[in-house]
């Protein structure tokens, strides 16, 4: 079964995605479990238009971008390998000054 | 004696018999249990004269015999099986010289007057604790003698014709019998000052005592090899990984955010957190007074739309004590250094526009290329509220277009500098200037910007970088002035980025992202490569940047006072007048060399007319006088000369001067700057005229 989520990107993150801020995404079913880790991947295969090295950095996302599940810090959620529930909000803001 | 000094401390070697369990670094060894099996090796082979020596530490009572010690040519390394005993085992396996210290070796006297509290014995016997006892071997001839030397005294040979060069020499202890731990005494090592306290310490107090020494913890740690020191590394805090749920450090509650290294926060705890430190920030400085006109920059960027609605939340009624402060916003659209259209300029100027009126206060608008056009005097007492120069409304934005040929003369200048770190530093300290301009034009006596201490940090890494070390205090600082007039104050500096964003996200705080010029480019500036560096770093290492900002802070360089000290385009202190020795001068100097073919140059002459062309058909002559009709006040009408590069430089500080080296042609330069260098070489040149009569305040009598 899909796993509905949403997505939002700000704080200068949206330009690599087409300047679109918020994208509801249907993840489809697989028999792993969707965790962050498999969600900046298939980010990176199927929304990253642009400079997929501005955004990630190897496995997790670069330095300087925020991530949180639900409006609470992916640190206390247990960041890469944090469980995504249907319906969750992820939100990745860029702190960052040059993209 | 030793000749060669050995760089290194004498341990234990890791390979040891079962019963024994090594502790302290490998230096000593305590034998745990029963009886056997607890033979220990040097870790490294003796050499000949090098002494090994042992302390006894702790005896246990009820066994019979004494601890073992000797040299053997047996290798630990080769991990060969043990025996359960240095004697005789060890003894018959061959290569080993080893021998059984007893009660009958030296006494030491107990004290002087020879009364003692224990009845019975009145000498120290060797086998007690705190006895040391060590072995050396000697070379003689092909073969060597080993020798014990028992709490200082050389016993004399107890073992000859040992066959040395057969093989290296480990020194042997059997902890055995009633002797039960050993510590090796170092003698050779270079060990640092704490690790010999810490020996000397751990000898003379107790494993329970220790904790009642009146010592710092992290000392305490240190005494129980807890915390490990030089050598060794000792890197910061990382970032532990979070197992499970956290919960907030102050109310218990659900946490929200990790912060401050590893501190997390619920919702509302961290509301009462942000509000505090800002606040915290104003009210220590006591530099913002009830009722003055504080000019608050908006770049529409989150940190600067975070400190909007701080501002908001502290002046209104609601909060618990009022700031008191009179607030005005600026937005300063950039759009010309990226080459921004005019309806992208004006969406952007729109959005920002929008947050910024609702908040009610004074809002003003300006555009980076006016700072082209700025004029020199400003006149600080009228606020003049005619000022064409601003605008207070949306629908004035479309008047945007009148500053189309200062546009272009920025284009220009932006041009002619190659590197985009250059092109970032000149649109700073122009927006900056601007700043100070509109502040003073509009009476405001305090210029208020939102940087956060992340960006603070990477700035000051910049800073040093770009050559402005001498002003990193001043740049990172919570105030700054050097502007006589006007300080500019940074109440949010404290914040780290991740606090700004996630306070932005709880409290619905909008803000509108503007790209710059670095903007989805990867790493082409400075100040780029920096931020990548420290959020890197940050990433890892959450104390990097209070870090940062709390050794930053720690840099002052004095303040000159006057006008003519202070560099024309970034306003700080001039850090060139340094002595002729310096690496500056040297740089100056073969600059100019390069330059002209010349040979009759003066050394440190700024009389070289040369407008720096490069090419050796130079044919300068000196510098043309200019016809000035020596009044001083303004009014002269003689033409202007055009200024020479040499001059320019004259008046900016060092990495200023890196900054215009780029630059082709020095007159691309806003006017306003140009007029004022021009102002203070004239002024230096008729100071220089009238110096002979000028009275020397130091010599007049008082």
């Amino acid at each position: 079964m899909k796993t509905p989520i949403t997505l939002e990107f700000s704080g200068g993150a949206e330009l690599l995605f087409d300047k679109v801020k918020k994208h509801n995404v249907e993840l489809p079913a697989s028999e792993k479990k969707w965790t962050i880790g498999n969600l900046l991947l298939y980010i990176k295969d199927n929304l990253l238009k642009e400079r997929p090295e501005l955004f990630m950095q190897g496995e997790t996302v670069r330095p300087g971008i925020l991530v949180l599940v639900n409006d609470a810090d992916w640190e206390l959620m247990g960041e890469l390998d944090y469980e995504i529930q249907p319906n969750d909000r992820i939100v990745f803001i860029s702190t960052l000054h040059g993209g | 004696m030793i000749k060669n000094a050995l760089l290194t401390m004498t341990r234990f070697h890791p390979y040891h018999g079962q019963n024994i369990r090594l502790l302290h670094d490998n230096m000593v060894a305590y034998r745990e249990t029963s009886f056997a099996h607890a033979l220990t090796f040097s870790e490294k082979p003796l050499r000949p004269g090098e002494i090994f020596l042992v302390e006894i530490e702790k005896n246990e009572r009820g066994w019979s015999g004494h601890m073992r010690i000797g040299l053997t040519q047996f290798n630990p390394a080769d991990h060969f099986e043990l025996p359960q005993y240095a004697l005789p085992d060890l003894h018959n396996m061959g290569k080993s010289w080893i021998f059984a210290v007893t009660k009958s070796h030296n006494k030491v006297m107990l004290n002087e007057e020879g009364d003692t509290d224990n009845g019975d014995e009145p000498y120290q016997s060797v086998i007690d604790v705190g006895s040391r006892i060590g072995i050396m071997y000697k070379v003689n001839g092909d073969t060597a003698e080993m020798r014990f030397i028992i709490n200082g005294e050389d016993q004399g040979p107890c073992a000859r014709y040992i066959p040395y060069q057969g093989g290296n020499l480990h020194a042997v202890v059997d902890v055995y019998g009633t002797t039960k731990q050993v510590r090796i005494i170092q003698l050779y090592g270079v060990s640092t000052l704490q690790n010999a306290c810490r020996d000397r310490i751990l000898q003379l107090t107790s494993e329970d005592d220790l904790n009642k020494l009146p010592l710092p913890k992290k000392l305490k740690q240190f005494l129980r090899y807890e915390l490990v020191q030089e050598g060794e590394d000792v890197s910061p805090a990382r970032k532990e990984k979070i197992v499970e749920e956290r919960t907030c450090m102050k109310c218990e509650k659900k946490a929200v955010l990790v912060t401050r290294v590893n501190d997390a926060f619920c919702k509302e705890c961290f509301m009462v957190y942000v509000t505090h430190k800002f606040r915290a920030a104003i009210g220590k400085s006591k530099l913002i007074r009830d009722g003055e006109s504080v000019l608050v920059g908006v770049s529409g960027g989150q940190a600067s739309s975070c400190l909007l609605h701080l501002i908001q939340e502290g002046l209104s009624g609601r909060a618990h004590k009022k700031l008191r402060f009179k607030p005005g916003l600026v937005f300063i659209d950039e759009g010309a250094t990226i080459g921004m259209s005019a309806e992208e300029r004006l969406a952007n100027c729109t959005q920002v526009l929008e947050i910024m009126e609702k908040t009610g206060f004074p809002c003003y608008l300006k555009a980076l290329e006016q700072a082209m056009e700025l004029e020199r005097e400003a006149v600080t007492n009228t606020a003049d509220q005619t000022d064409t120069a601003s605008m207070t409304s949306v629908e004035d934005l479309t008047k945007l277009h009148r500053y189309d040929k200062a546009e272009e003369e920025l284009r220009a200048l932006m041009d002619s500098l190659k590197s985009v770190s250059a092109k970032e530093d000149l649109i700073k300290s122009l927006r900056h200037k601007i700043l100070i301009d509109l502040a003073l034009k509009k009476g405001y006596s305090k210029v208020m910007l939102g940087d956060c201490s992340t960006r603070l940090a990477v700035r000051l890494l910049t800073d040093i970088a770009q050559g402005r070390g001498a002003h990193v205090a001043m740049d990172t600082a919570f105030a700054d002035n050097r502007c006589n007039d006007i300080t500019i104050v940074r109440p949010i500096r404290d914040f780290s980025s991740k606090e700004v964003a996630m306070f932005n996200i709880l409290n619905n705080v909008p803000s509108v992202f503007i790209p710059r010029i670095t903007t989805k480019v990867y790493s082409v500036s400075i100040e780029h490569l920096t931020e990548r560096f420290v959020t890197g770093l940050q990433a890892e290492y959450p104390s990097t940047t209070s870090n940062i900002m709390r050794t930053g802070e720690k840099l002052h360089t004095e303040k000159k006072s006057s006008s003519e000290n202070q560099c024309a385009i970034c306003q700080a202190p001039l850090d060139t007048d340094v002595p002729s020795s310096s690496a500056l001068s040297a740089v100056r100097f073969s600059e100019t060399v390069s330059r002209c073919s010349s040979v009759t140059l003066s050394i440190f002459s700024t009389d070289t007319a040369c407008d720096g062309g490069g090419d050796k058909t130079c044919q300068s002559e000196g510098q043309k006088e200019s016809e000035c009709c020596g009044r001083g006040d303004g009014s002269c009408q003689s033409k202007e000369s055009k200024l020479t590069r040499d001059e320019v430089e004259s008046a900016l500080c060092y990495a200023c001067r890196l900054l215009i080296k780029d630059l082709g042609d020095v007159s691309k330069l806003p006017k306003h700057i140009l007029d004022d260098i021009s102002q203070r070489q004239r002024r230096t040149k008729m100071k220089s005229e009238i110096e002979d009569f000028l009275l020397d305040p130091s010599n007049t009598p008082d």
